[in-house]
């Protein structure tokens, strides 16, 4: 292998992930449904359109405590007892593709992916 | 292992160590869990060069051992072992085929390969596969980063590589 072979493998690798973050951004799910997991487990479902007040949600585990900020439209990990606070520093999703995830603590929030419309969506 | 190796195996895990703590003190660039620079990699680089791979695998264990100890959580030492074991495999195999002329490039693959197995590593153990549209962003990061790493073993060989392998085997 040249070096002209080396910089054409890298650089093609770094198109298609360029392709792939711009895909992401169009197959955000238009949804209001979020989904909290912990340790792969579904815990709650939540339906962020119908929330009137801020609410928080406490996780606790083994691993540690995950305090979840619930809003109308949108949700954040508000406090987390992880090492590098990733988690929190991500800030508030609304839809889009991208979860919220900690790793240390195994706790994983996201908007729900059905683009399959059900009644409800198309209803409201 | 000759007590020369032995000792400098030790300063190079204490150099690879406070590279790798410092590095998770950082605050990240961007909030994505996952990135970072990997620069504590340029030790074990330097370790398969210009010492054996046994000798590096050890350095490499010890060094993400040690640091999950002083910074993370249990759970971290899954994806930095997974990440980390794969990473240099792939590089070692890679150095074996084509030598250190292109050090750079597989510095960059090593460095992808870390990430998407610690993706994969995540997907399984949070059970979620949407983490995986994390992947294309630390590809990305990864090839920068694996190119820095490389780039600075390469400017290393050039510059003080005999005098190294000089004092090795003096």
């Amino acid at each position: 292998m040249r070096a002209s072979h080396w910089i054409l493998f890298l650089s093609s690798i770094f198109l298609l992930c360029t392709i792939a973050i711009g895909i992401s951004k169009f197959a955000s799910p238009q949804s209001a449904q979020a989904e909290i997991y912990q340790e792969g487990i579904l815990m709650q479902t939540i339906d962020l359109s119908s929330v009137t007040e801020p609410e928080k949600i406490t996780l606790t585990s083994k691993l540690g405590e995950n305090i979840i900020l619930i809003e109308h439209g949108q949700i954040s990990m508000y406090s987390s007892t992880c090492p590098d606070q990733l988690c929190v520093h991500q800030g508030i999703i609304k839809n889009g593709i991208y979860p919220i995830v900690c790793l240390p603590n195994q706790v994983v929030i996201q908007i729900k992916s059905s683009n399959t419309a059900s009644p409800d969506a198309v209803s409201r | 292992m000759k007590l020369k190796h032995l000792t400098f195996c030790s300063v190079l895990t204490a150099i690879a160590l406070s590279i790798f703590i410092i590095e998770a003190r950082l605050p990240g660039l961007i909030p994505v869990p996952g990135i970072k620079p990997g620069l504590s990699n340029i030790v074990t680089l330097f370790a398969l060069l210009f010492l054996s791979p046994k000798e590096a695998v050890c350095i490499l264990l010890a060094r993400i051992c040690l640091g999950t100890l002083l910074t993370g959580s249990p759970l971290m030492l899954i994806y930095s072992l997974s990440g980390g074991l794969g990473c240099f495999a792939i590089e070692y195999l890679l150095i074996c085929r084509q030598g250190m002329r292109y050090i750079w490039g597989i510095s960059a693959v090593g460095a992808m390969v870390h990430n998407t197995i610690q993706i994969l590593a995540a997907c399984l153990i949070t059970q979620t596969i949407s983490v995986v549209w994390y992947l294309p962003i630390l590809l990305i990061s990864g090839i920068f980063t694996g190119l820095f790493t490389g780039l600075c073993i390469w400017y290393l060989n050039q510059r003080y590589g005999q005098k190294v392998r000089n004092w090795l085997t003096r």
